[in-house]
């Protein structure tokens, strides 16, 4: 059989094979035309008026540009109760940063010392510190929100006394309510994913500085922060896009207390109103949006670093 | 501008705060090593301003500030003086110095009640007694012995038994004792003794030597390093979570306990957990097809299995037990449907003149007792020809006794046909006469190939028990007067059949694609089944569990997907993050971003959102007010499809050839060099298929069909001459096409009485797209199992979709009378599929992250294992199944378990798009409305618990999975 020798399709078949040897990459971007029509879609309409919005879909208006106005995005941003949604980022800035700095201050310790220290029982506290990872937040959110609102108290056994160990801080309400539920929730994903880097560290530049006298407090801030960077700006970003989206933890922690709602109760409140505010939706969800675009595309390859610390290993 | 101002102050001010006690406490640890009483004093400082605290956070004092100051004061003293003395005075100085501040804060205590939150605190005043105050102090003492004996000694005995005595008292006076009416002397007298106690207890040890203050530090560095951490962790994580607990057995308030009333409440509480629909499960669409998919993957299962074991009488007995498990499995399915009949079929979620959806209608009981009927002799009649079919496969007489018995089976069958055919007709009565005579001429077809042994033994019967199936559920759709059940009976009944056919045909080789398949189809089949449960049982619960599986199996499906696709693609990274974005937008953000696209406008006005637009749109080619015949767009299209799918086809070919030759042999019957060197021969074979309903009955008679001339075919090739390769294909199709043609013309049919012209393009479309979803398969693989059940999986959805565009129609309209009304979908109103609508928000914010990490394990693959893989023969899909997935398994593991955690506590979605309304709740919802709408904390408390224990064997994984990685 003559089968040693194969021949080439020639001609038409040649081109249709072409054609065919390529379906992986037109299905994938016929993939990412579909998933980015929802996001695109919305930004078209939040630069149409009200009437054009409602009069026909976002994708008869491209071409149209001259007929595009910025008002919606004026009118959501300066008007409304408490200000309009310009405080509501700002608060939403006074959530992120700090619900994002705080867990990564204490977690890289705590991660450094779960890596490098010898003490008892570290293998159980980890596990155990590891495993609360799962929880869900709702099983936190009511005895929390008592702890801001009324503090900590304990009834003493048999003699019914209480004690306070949390004095009412009159937190419930406040955004440092939700930096502290943040930082609390945050903390297992935040030291399992810094111990799981810590850890690799080599381990002959810790004890060469050991040598030299070095304790665990210098070589924290000498050796391993520096070399830690990548890993803490993964977090940081992490953390950053969860506390910025976040809805359940500020609206459940800041409720009623309207001039320090974050962006995303907000704007589930406008959609709340989806009838009478719509045209002014798309451009609110917009804005609130930006923060964390901007974030997602200029770290990306750090945010893809850190998802796949946290999912791949362990 | 005050606002962003008193931000940045709150930022600086916390992040400051929060690294000053950092440092601040490692700094004292350094202090500790070099200035022992720099550090004593530190230390007594801050004792004495925690005790301070303590005093003031439990409303002990009038003047908490300058308790502070004198406090701190007192303890900064304290603490030189400790640091420094020797010996006795230093003990002296720590009794007096603890005394001295017991005295400060006592000086200042609260002498009247004060009111809080509605409750009277008495002041802090005990009235003594002097048996507590023996009592307790000595068992304090006792323990304080104890405890040093267990920690053998190696801390001062004097400091343990004081430390713990200590305590007894603080519990003898403050505790025991009703507060409120002792003199203010005797507190005092309570807190210098308290303070002396620990004083003493601290400055007892004597003062460490440099290596004792080494390892005090190092000690201690290790709790400043974890303290933060497990104080956040414990107080949010651990300790709220017990609180939880115990809330949920309490009332509404936290007052009293009620026991186990909040979950009883949730589980009789019709609107979190609601089964009385069950009955309506098993005429969801989904059932069946998950049924149907299940069936084929359970037998293309036990087929590969057969194969590889031995062939022994104990295999023999196994397929025996499948055959009647096969027969017994279609009478379940009849019996169920029809106990689901005894209410009727008002679980489809749509009403009858809705043409758009997958269903339709309500039944009245006399229709449903001819439905019965039909079922029944449905299953018989399968069961019979299963059975029989089986014993033919696998008679070990030689094989022109097999034929001769095939033969006459064949003919036992006809007449079996002709009575089930009556039956109908009697029933019926109409045109059903037609479809028996169309039957004979096929069972006469199949008798006659057994004559001239053209098909492989076993194969026809089971063929002919599949068109016995097919008339049936036909005379039980006749019977139904219209609609789609006896549609969805007949793919039922082929997908059974023709499972059974695979099982007991062809026995190839089992390679690792065929147990694939039948895992999938498994894992498919059990999707669509839980489905269909989930949407049955309507609740909070329920709705929570389904979004669970369909969330987590869709996006991990999807993400997998994807990363294939991009791992081969050009542009890689920048279609990726695109495809990832949605990881940065909030669940807020997305519900609305879908809100945009689900809207729907009144069907008058023009539609505003995607969806309900492209909705319409496609309605509209249907429609009546598209100029031209109805028929001849979707014709065009279909064409179009079958065009693609030709070339496809060829491309396949190509592959296989390739492969083949690579060998050095001949792979599934195709030379390289037989491949057409043009697409001519493509176009030739497309034009073959487009008449394949012109030519196809001359060849069933035996003579030279148009279609033999036309494609160059013989009708069945079974001596393997040169014929040329795409000929050989189309001449297999023949053997299985029968089946497929007769359920899809018979629909042509019966939408011909309304419509001829849009019944005539139904028929060719079904023709082309079911020849080629079976030459796809016949050419993209060598495994027989495979092919078959490959082609139904792809076929079926095709023809549907044919069926729905063709027949009735598919889109956004409804009929009135003659005339076709644009109409919309209610994505976020109509219930149960609603649900579906809303995953869909997650689903497209979560591919992108299961995308990442797969792609991430899939580049991770090593590459000799992919290359050794190549060498020896593995195509690309047996590669990916057989090494890829193998590989990244544990990764789809710890995918799957992070999204169940993240699905099951799914909030934000919901809360944002329908607030739990039409039936969309979800338990993190409603946990949120019960706990802080609604202020009733125990059962909010309950529900958060449900979840906690849904996640519980999550977390056991988790523990598990990094227990063995650190090992």
């Amino acid at each position: 059989m003559a089968v040693a020798n194969p021949t080439q399709p020639t001609g038409l078949g040649k081109r249709i094979y072409g054609v065919l040897a390529s379906i992986p990459t037109w299905a994938l971007w016929l993939l990412v035309v579909v998933w980015s029509i929802p996001t695109f879609g919305l930004f078209v309409n939040s630069f149409r008026t009200r009437d054009a919005q409602r009069a026909a879909g976002w994708w008869t208006s491209i071409g149209e540009w001259d007929t595009f106005t910025v008002e919606n995005y004026q009118a959501v941003l300066t008007s409304g109760p408490e200000g309009g949604l310009w405080t509501a980022i700002l608060n939403s800035m006074a959530i992120a940063i700090p619900a994002t700095i705080i867990p990564i201050a204490i977690a890289a310790f705590a991660a450094f010392a779960f890596a490098w220290m010898d003490f008892k029982g570290k293998e159980w506290l980890f596990i155990g510190t590891v495993a609360l990872m799962a929880i869900p937040n709702q099983m936190s959110l009511i005895p929390l929100l008592q702890l801001y609102s009324g503090g900590g108290h304990f009834t003493l056994p048999f003699v019914d006394k209480v004690v306070t160990l949390f004095p009412d801080l009159g937190l419930a309400g406040e955004i440092p309510a939700v930096w502290l539920t943040h930082t609390g929730f945050a903390l297992p994903f935040a030291i399992f994913l810094l111990h799981n880097y810590i850890s690799q560290l080599p381990r002959d530049v810790f004890e060469s500085a050991y040598i030299d006298g070095a304790d665990n407090y210098t070589i924290f801030w000498r050796l391993v922060l520096p070399l830690s960077v990548p890993v803490l700006a993964a977090f940081a970003i992490f953390q950053f896009l969860w506390t910025w989206n976040d809805y359940l933890i500020a609206l459940t922690m800041i409720g009623a207390n309207g001039v320090n709602l974050p962006a995303t109760v907000r704007i589930a409140s406008l959609a709340g109103e989806f009838g009478r505010v719509e045209h002014v939706l798309g451009a609110g969800a917009f804005i609130s949006t930006v923060a964390p675009l901007v974030v997602f595309f200029a770290l990306q390859r750090y945010f893809v670093r850190g998802i796949l610390a946290g999912s791949v290993k362990g | 501008m005050d606002k962003l101002i008193t931000t940045l102050q709150g930022v600086v001010g916390a992040i400051g705060i929060s690294l000053i006690v950092f440092v601040g406490f490692n700094k004292l640890l350094d202090v500790a090593r070099n200035r022992w009483a720099f550090f004593t004093t530190l230390f007594g400082a801050i004792a004495g301003l925690g005790a301070a605290g303590l005093a003031w956070g439990n409303r002990m004092v009038d003047s908490p500030a300058l308790v502070a100051v004198i406090a701190t004061l007192i303890g900064a003293a304290a603490g030189y003086l400790v640091g420094t003395l020797p010996g006795m005075a230093r003990i002296g100085v720590g009794v007096l110095g603890g005394a001295g501040l017991g005295v400060a804060i006592g000086w200042f205590l609260r002498t009247e009640p004060i009111v809080v939150d509605g409750t009277t605190l008495p002041p802090p005043l005990p009235a003594l007694q002097v048996v507590p105050l023996i009592l307790w102090p000595a068992a304090g003492a006792a323990i304080g012995g104890l405890v040093w004996l267990a920690r053998r000694r190696r801390i001062s005995l004097v400091s343990s038994v004081a430390i713990w005595a200590t305590l007894g008292w603080v519990w003898a006076t403050w505790a025991v004792p009703n507060l409120g009416s002792g003199p203010v002397r005797e507190a005092l007298t309570a807190l210098a003794v308290a303070g002396g106690g620990f004083g003493l207890a601290t400055a007892a040890p004597p003062i460490p030597d440099s290596a004792g203050r080494e390892l005090l530090t190092r000690r201690w560095r290790t709790y400043v390093f974890l303290g933060p951490a497990l104080l956040f962790i414990g107080g949010a994580l651990v300790l709220s979570t017990i609180r939880t607990l115990y809330l949920s057995f309490l009332d509404e308030r936290g007052r009293e306990f009620v026991g186990g009333i909040n979950y009883a409440a949730i589980f009789t509480d019709p609107k979190t957990f609601n089964v009385s629909g069950w009955p309506d499960i098993f005429s969801r669409a989904p059932w069946l097809w998950g049924l149907a998919l299940l069936l084929i993957g359970l037998i293309v299962a036990a087929t590969v299995a057969r194969q590889r074991a031995a062939v022994g009488s104990s295999t023999r007995a196994l397929s025996a037990a499948g055959g009647i498990g096969i027969g017994a499995l279609v009478v379940v399915v009849g019996a169920v449907v029809v106990r689901a009949l005894g209410r009727g079929f008002a679980g489809w979620g749509m009403t009858e003149d809705t043409a758009a959806g997958p269903a339709f209608f309500v039944a009245d009981w006399e229709d449903s007792k001819k439905l019965l009927w039909a079922v029944l002799a449905a299953a018989v009649t399968a069961l019979v020809a299963v059975l029989l079919a089986h014993r033919l496969g696998h008679s070990s007489v030689p094989p022109d006794d097999a034929s001769r018995r095939a033969g006459w089976i064949s003919l036992v069958l006809v007449a079996a046909a002709v009575v089930v055919s009556l039956f109908g007709g009697f029933l019926a009565g109409t045109w059903i006469a037609v479809l028996a005579v169309v039957g004979i001429i096929l069972l006469a077809d199949a008798y006659l190939r057994r004559r001239r042994r053209q098909v492989p033994v076993s194969y026809g019967p089971v063929n002919i028990g599949g068109f016995l199936l097919v008339v049936a559920a036909l005379v039980a759709w006749q019977a139904r007067s219209g609609g789609a059940t006896g549609f969805l009976l007949t793919v039922l009944a082929v997908l059974v059949l023709t499972g059974a056919a695979d099982w007991v045909s062809y026995h190839t080789k089992g390679t690792g694609e065929g147990s694939v398949l039948s895992s999938g189809m498994v894992a498919l089949g059990l999707f669509f089944i839980a489905t269909a449960v989930v949407a049955g049982l309507r609740g909070t619960i329920f709705n929570n569990l389904w979004w669970v599986i369909m969330v987590t199996s869709t996006a991990t499906a999807l993400g997998l997907g994807v990363a294939v696709l991009a791992d081969r693609a050009k542009y890689e990274s920048v279609a990726k993050s695109i495809i990832f974005m949605p990881m940065a937008i909030s669940f807020v953000g997305a519900g609305i971003i879908w809100q945009f696209m689900y809207v729907g406008r009144p069907p008058q006005q023009d539609q505003t959102g995607v969806m309900n637009g492209l909705w319409v749109a496609i309605g509209r080619v249907n429609g009546a007010d598209v100029p031209g015949p109805g028929w001849l767009v979707p014709l065009l299209v279909g064409l179009l499809v079958a065009g693609l799918l030709a070339f496809y086809v060829y491309n396949s070919m190509v592959r296989v050839a390739r492969h083949g030759a690579s060998l050095g042999k001949e792979a599934m019957g195709i030379r390289l060099a037989d491949v057409p060197a043009t697409g001519t021969a493509v176009l030739r074979e497309l034009a073959a298929l487009v008449l394949f309903p012109v030519t196809w009955i001359p060849a069933v008679s035996g003579g030279t069909a148009i279609h033999d001339r036309l494609a160059g075919t013989a009708v069945v090739d079974r001596d393997g001459s040169a014929a040329r390769p795409l000929r050989r294909l189309a001449g297999r199709l023949l053997d299985e096409i029968p089946v497929f043609v007769l359920a899809v013309a018979a629909l042509t049919v019966a939408d011909a009485s309304n419509n001829w012209r849009r019944g005539v393009a139904l028929f060719v479309l079904a023709v082309l797209i079911t020849s080629l979803g079976v030459l796809i398969y016949r050419a993209m693989s060598a495994n027989a199992e495979a092919i078959a059940a490959g082609a139904f999986v792809v076929t079926l959805p095709l023809v549907w979709l044919g069926y729905r565009i063709l027949g009735p129609g598919i889109g956004g309209f409804v009929m009135a009378g003659e005339t076709r009304i644009a109409d919309i979908v209610l994505f976020i109103a109509d219930t149960p599929y609603n649900n579906i609508w809303l995953m869909v928000v997650l689903i497209w914010i979560q591919t992108g992250f299961t995308m990442v990490i797969f792609s991430a394990a899939i580049k991770a693959v090593p590459q000799d294992l992919i290359e050794a893989a190549k060498v020896d023969g593995a195509t690309e899909s047996q590669t990916f199944w057989g090494v890829t997935v193998p590989q990244i398994m544990p990764t789809i593991g710890v995918v799957a378990t992070t999204l169940i955690v993240l699905v099951m506590k799914v909030f934000d979605i919901v809360k944002v798009m329908t607030n739990g309304n039409f039936n969309t709740q979800v338990v993190a919802n409603e946990m949120w409305q019960r706990a802080f709408t609604e202020l009733n904390f125990g059962l909010g408390s309950a529900l958060a618990v449900v979840l906690f224990l849904a996640v519980l064997p999550v977390m056991i994984i988790n523990i598990r999975r990094i227990q063995k990685a650190d090992s």
